[in-house]
């Protein structure tokens, strides 16, 4: 066997894959409990400050999340067309805040006229 | 990606309960994308309100309206997010004994799951005390 016929090992495919691996592990331990005490304590309108440390592991969990969910729209996407559904939901909720945004402007400012 | 020579058809995942249970389990990670996404937003408005409050605070008031356009959705957005990620996580951990090398019986995998799913709700409890003694 000549070296030309040796294929090369996909080094950047497993490190990929193991990251994906990686990030659903810490993801599936800490989002849901996350997401659960954002919604559970009002910090979106009075924020107090929280510790730096949660701050990074807020960004660690965000980038995580972002990761995996990324990389499993596009590796579902042959059989579950997921790319396209997720453009769509992205778009229809885009869609729905704008309108409801204009709707709210425009109410505003007939109010204050 | 590569893409299959196959493709499969557009109603594949209707003829199983399993398979709708997978469809389910990847369609959540749509739901979390949004939430990755929206956060996204979230800091780069609470970053620009602060430069733009700052630097500019005489900007007309249409400005600030959208700059704040996403603190109004940070519940909903949030919920679906958490919707996501608890369909994401429990089936994850369905499928945890499902994929380990041990050929483990049908009861053995029901308390594997058991487990799994007990010991996640005692590290989410531990991990939801130390963060709201934080906050």
């Amino acid at each position: 066997m000549t070296v030309k016929n040796q294929k090369k090992p996909a080094i950047t495919k497993g490190l990929k894959w193991g990251l994906f691996s990686v990030t659903a592990t810490f993801c599936a331990f800490l989002l849901p409990i996350f997401i659960f005490a954002l919604i559970s304590t009002p910090i979106a309108f009075d924020p107090p400050l929280p510790d730096w440390i949660m701050i990074i592991i807020f960004l660690i969990t965000l980038f995580c999340a972002l990761y995996h969910s990324i990389y499993r729209i596009f590796a579902s996407d042959h059989d579950l067309q997921l790319k396209r559904k997720f453009l769509f939901w992205i778009g229809s909720i885009i869609t729905i805040m704008l309108i409801l945004e204009i709707i709210n402007f425009s109410l505003i400012n007939s109010s204050s006229l | 990606m590569k893409k299959l020579a196959n493709i499969p058809s557009l109603k594949w995942w209707k003829e199983k309960p399993s398979y709708k249970i997978y469809y389910l389990r990847e369609y959540s990670g749509i739901l979390i994308a949004i939430w990755g996404i929206y956060w996204l937003w979230f800091i780069s408005a609470i970053i620009l309100s602060q430069i733009i409050l700052t630097y500019f605070p005489d900007i007309n008031p249409i400005f600030k309206y959208i700059i704040f356009i996403p603190l109004k959705y940070y519940f909903a957005l949030n919920s679906i997010g958490l919707i996501g990620g608890i369909i994401h996580a429990i089936t994850w951990l369905g499928v945890m004994p499902k994929i380990t090398p041990l050929n483990l019986s049908k009861n053995q995998k029901h308390l594997t799951f058991a487990l799994l799913f007990f010991s996640w709700i005692g590290l989410s409890t531990l991990f939801f005390i130390l963060l709201i003694n934080s906050l």
